[in-house]
């Protein structure tokens, strides 16, 4: 999953910074200036047309209560003395959320019934002429401000004979609340759009202007050289294609002029035959191949929609699995609700080691487009579910595919960026799937506001066939990026079996890195929508909660290297950033609002920020010896092997506390444990450093 | 809709005091639905002794299926299902009852699962107690319910019980009068002011009238007795609100019965379902039937909610 906190956009070459700057810089203010003038522009459409439509909601809800009260007066029940008015018309205030009071007076505005309490000031107000004249007056005029609300006010007639007024009171904030909602997904559709914009353009031009280019200069760098060992293969029709193929003609037809005097040299023999040996050698003559270099950006963009997809169901999939929920045996309600979110984690666990290897074998767009089979399977089987477990089923299926695809983009990458810019690379990576998963919840929240659930995820199958349709044209052929394994040597298990021996590796593992990934499943992916639902937030609200996390992820990320760079000592950082992630649900359970959840999501973004890094390079640093083994690649598939153990346990942990303690008890007793693990991390630590005085580990810098 | 049998179905309906509601409505269900029928349709006029001859006559016209009214009708037609008389009952054409609030208590069937009897099937028309009651509290909350039955009557008696059982465990306080008996074993309309008299002294603030023929019969001074002493009476059929003073009732129309029972007709006639294996029926919705007159006349009119989907008749003010 998306969890890593390297800047999204890295650089790929010399050419490309100083065009995408620019492009940056031009696309934000162009984007930001056209979507405030629209926001502004639909904003006030939207108060503009909003407040009639409102008007005339209550005008329908009170004109049908007027309806059964003159129906009641008909059949000659005293007007004073109507039974059961004030329940009813409560129970229409209850019904509509924007309904501050219904009330009904008589003629001379004395309240008789209401649906409740009503200030002075408004009871006042039913007794004035104002009021009192709409019984008489024209339709147009019923609508009037008064302090506590909109008042609408509506004849009450028997027999012709006005007997009195029902007002409905229409409350002032509505408007209000129904605007900041609306202004709210217009900032994220803000932020995604200018996400999404630059990604694309960011791509596209890497894609057809400046990888071009720089494979131009490479060449050219290459000839300058004097070596015409290869040419540039460049097929569109524009200024470098023609350079290309004016560059190709040139070193063919050197290489055939080589050849026919080659032919005559070798003839003769002797000594200009070793002479021409040495022109050949050279040159790079004689034999042309074609010079040809993926890139990373190749894999952006299909990656970049397929985790949007994947991301879309993010903020309301335990809602829907709720919405399905059949008693399964054996297990709760909260556990079979965090059912589909294990099985996914744990599919994902099982099956990316495998994919890996299918990726090695058969290319990765082989497998990216194979992934896309049961990934769109699920998400229509999701979208057609009515049962717990046809879900888990369905999304299972999908995180075959979801493995699949992701480790192929993984492999492409790695397959194509040199081995010093291997890191760069998997920075990329992640910071693609991170800004997909930003940009994914919280469009996903929105979306499944307007359309619902099902409809989402049909979409998600939409936009997953978009990523491999991409994927298909952008990526390079599967020889390319296949790769011949080197045989794994033997007692690769005994050897893994030494790591496991190292105590601070697994204490690492169990006290750091499993935990946080219960924290960012138990809790992020599976409580929060479920808690936010419960204190009344629509899932565009619970989209913009949980785009939080990947937001600040992504924010401190920069700020969090800096840190690891200055203070250097690992361990600390780990364990305060685990504590403090875990105090966060500590702190904040019992503010049962949602200021209270964005508090904790806040602090356990910041946290994960800053201990993801150090993770990573703290069990390098614990791990020196072993990794000198079995190979730091090894050590590290391991860890993230490990980790996932986490990810697949936090839904049952978190279903199971919420079962029993309710929500918020629920979220206290997460945040123990996880800032329990890290007190137990630092004791493990500490005795393990006393054990052998002379350990790597011990404040030493990381160097 | 029909498949079955070509030509029109020949059905005997035998009723106890006119065509009324539920009869329309078994007639307009085939109409409706265009299955031929030709109805000859008996009227026993209160006359229990009319009914043998209705079996007699049925079986002469060779009818496809006999339809009976009500639990008297009922019982002396059809028999009870553990031991029908071939002589004196119908036991070989198909019949259908209808009108008959505790077919189990007359023992015209075995359970409602099936009659229990080849030819027998029926709908049953009584909302359960406890739907009752529930309707009741929300038309005006209280905790003293009373109860007058007569005790010669089988159909009384369980009726009580149940009512006794539903009290119980809704918590209410039951106030049971008995009607007293004469030395012919039957009550007399004249205890009937005397009885509503005790209940409403014991402080009752509903006074429920269960399945009793006897108090349908004498509907009009039990409900008069029970408004002079500002009684207000909930029955469990509708025929105490619409044909006399009781306030209201919470039961299923008879017209709409009337089309269930025709609707099992239908699967006998048409589908060749055979009776026994047709449940004893009822309606799911039962309609909230109120007499606005004896409203105004207690003064306590029903709550808006009830308003909205009650059937209210007798509306108008009060002469």
């Amino acid at each position: 999953m998306a969890n890593e906190n390297v800047p999204a956009f890295v650089a790929e070459s010399r050419l490309t910074p100083m065009v995408r700057r620019r492009l940056f810089a031009l696309i934000t203010i162009v984007l930001v200036a056209s979507s405030l003038f629209l926001s502004w522009q639909s904003l006030t459409l939207f108060e503009s047309s909003l407040t009639p439509e409102l008007n005339k909601k209550a005008e329908v809800i009170g004109l049908s209560a007027v309806g059964d009260v003159e129906r009641a007066v008909g059949l000659g029940i005293p007007f004073a003395e109507l039974n059961g008015v004030g329940p009813y018309l409560s129970e229409i205030g209850k019904t509509y959320p924007e309904i501050e009071y219904v009330a009904v007076t008589d003629v001379a505005g004395k309240l008789l019934y209401s649906s409740s309490e009503l200030s002075a000031q408004t009871m006042a107000f039913f007794k004035t002429s104002a009021a009192l004249d709409i019984m008489s007056g024209p339709a147009s005029g019923r609508s009037l401000e008064i302090a506590a609300a909109h008042n609408l006010a509506l004849p009450l007639k028997n027999d012709g004979k006005a007997i009195g007024l029902l007002h409905v009171g229409i409350d002032k904030q509505f408007v209000q609340r129904q605007l900041n909602d609306i202004f709210f997904d217009l900032v994220i559709i803000l932020i995604v759009g200018l996400l999404v914009a630059i990604e694309i353009t960011l791509v596209l031009v890497t894609f057809y202007v400046t990888a071009p280019l720089e494979r131009l200069d490479r060449v050219l760098a290459l000839y300058t050289r004097g070596n015409f060992s290869q040419i540039l293969v460049h097929k569109s029709h524009d200024a470098v294609g023609s350079v290309a193929g004016f560059l190709e003609e040139c070193a063919r037809k050197l290489n055939e002029r080589y050849e026919r005097v080659a032919a005559s040299v070798r003839a003769a023999g002797g000594a200009p035959a070793a002479r021409l040996e040495d022109i050949r050698s050279r040159y790079g003559l004689g034999k042309l191949s074609k010079y040809f270099e993926g890139s990373i950006v190749d894999a952006r963009i299909p990656l970049f929609i397929f985790s949007f997809a994947e991301e879309l169901q993010k903020s309301f999939l335990p809602l829907f699995v709720k919405e399905v929920y059949e008693p399964v045996p054996y297990l709760t309600e909260e556990v079979a609700i965090g059912l589909p979110i294990a099985f996914f984690m744990g599919i994902i666990a099982l099956a990316t080691p495998f994919a890996g290897g299918w990726a090695d074998k058969y290319g990765s767009r082989r497998i990216f487009v194979i992934g896309l089979i049961p990934a769109v399977a699920g998400y229509i089987g999701c979208a057609a579910a009515t049962t717990i477990y046809e879900l888990v089923a369905w999304r299972s299926a999908t995180a075959l595919g979801y493995a699949m695809i992701t480790i192929s983009c993984q492999g492409y990458i790695a397959a194509i960026v040199t081995r010093e810019n291997r890191a760069k690379g998997m920075a990329v990576f992640v910071g693609v799937l991170m800004s997909a998963s930003m940009c994914g919840t919280a469009i996903g929240g929105i979306l499944a506001d307007r359309i619902g659930y099902r409809l989402v995820f049909v979409l998600a199958a939409v936009f997953a066939l978009v990523a491999g349709a991409i994927a298909y044209r952008m990526l390079v052929a599967d020889g390319d990026t296949i790769v011949t394994k080197t045989k794994q040597k033997g007692g690769v298990f005994r050897k893994l079996g030494a790591v496991f021996a190292n105590m601070r590796f697994v204490a690492i593992v169990f006290l750091a890195a499993i935990p946080a990934k219960i924290i960012l499943t138990g809790f992020l992916y599976f409580i929060v929508p479920l808690y936010l639902f419960s204190l009344g937030s629509s899932t565009a609200e619970t989209g913009r909660i949980m785009m939080i996390y990947p937001v600040i992820v992504i924010a401190l990320g920069p700020a969090a290297s800096w840190a690891a760079d200055r203070l250097g000592n690992m361990m600390w950082m780990l364990v305060v950033g685990c504590f403090a992630s875990g105090m966060g649900l500590v702190f904040f359970n019992d503010w049962a609002s949602v200021w209270g959840v964005v508090l904790m999501v806040i602090v356990m973004g910041s946290a994960h920020a800053f201990t993801k890094a150090p993770q990573i390079a703290f069990v390098m640093e614990v791990c020196e010896a072993d990794m000198e083994k079995v190979g730091r690649t090894t050590v590290l598939g391991l860890l993230r092997t490990m980790e996932r153990i986490g990810s697949v346990l936090g839904p049952i942990i978190a279903a199971t506390l919420v079962g029993i303690f309710g929500y918020e008890q629920a979220i206290m007793y997460m945040g123990l444990i996880i800032s329990g693990s890290a007190v137990l991390f630092l004791v493990v630590f500490v005795l393990t450093a006393r054990g052998s005085a002379d350990g790597p580990a011990e404040g030493k810098s990381g160097g | 809709m029909a498949t079955g049998k070509p030509g029109p179905f020949h059905i005997y309906m035998a009723v106890w005091r006119g065509c009324e509601d539920a009869c329309k409505g078994f007639q307009d269900y085939f109409r409706d639905n265009k299955i031929p029928a030709t109805f000859t349709v008996r009227d026993a006029g209160r006359d229990k002794a009319k009914l043998a001859g209705f079996v007699q006559e049925a079986r002469g016209l060779e009818a496809d299926l006999v339809v009976t009214w009500g639990t008297s009708v009922t019982r002396i037609m059809l028999g009870p299902w553990d031991k029908p008389d071939p002589a004196k009952h119908v036991t070989k054409i198909p019949a259908v009852f209808m009108i008959v609030a505790d077919p189990i208590g007359a023992k015209v069937v075995r359970d409602y699962e099936s009659s229990g009897r080849a030819n027998v099937t029926g709908t049953r028309n009584r909302a359960p107690t406890a739907v009752q009651f529930k309707a009741l509290q929300s038309y005006k909350t209280f905790k003293r319910l009373g109860l007058i039955y007569n005790t010669n009557e089988l159909n009384a008696r369980l009726n009580a019980a149940q009512v006794r059982k539903t009290a119980g465990e809704m918590g209410l306080d039951l106030i049971e009068v008995k009607l007293p008996l004469g030395e012919d074993g039957k009550p007399s309309p004249d205890a009937i002011e005397a009885a509503v008299k005790e209940v409403a002294d014991k402080k009752a603030e509903f006074l429920y009238m269960g399945s009793s023929s006897f108090l349908t019969k004498f509907r009009k001074p039990f409900t008069d007795a029970a408004i002079k002493y500002k009684l207000p009476v909930a029955a469990g059929t509708e025929v105490p609100v619409t044909k006399a003073g009781a306030l209201m009732a919470i039961a299923s129309r008879y017209y709409n019965v009337g089309q269930l029972a025709a609707d099992q007709a239908r699967r006998v006639l048409v589908d060749k379902v055979a009776p026994e294996k047709i449940r004893i029926q009822r309606l799911r919705r039962f309609s909230f039937i109120i007499n606005m007159e004896t409203a105004h006349k207690l003064k306590l009119y029903p709550p808006m909610e009830i308003l909205r989907y009650a059937e209210v008749i007798k509306a108008g003010p009060t002469q």
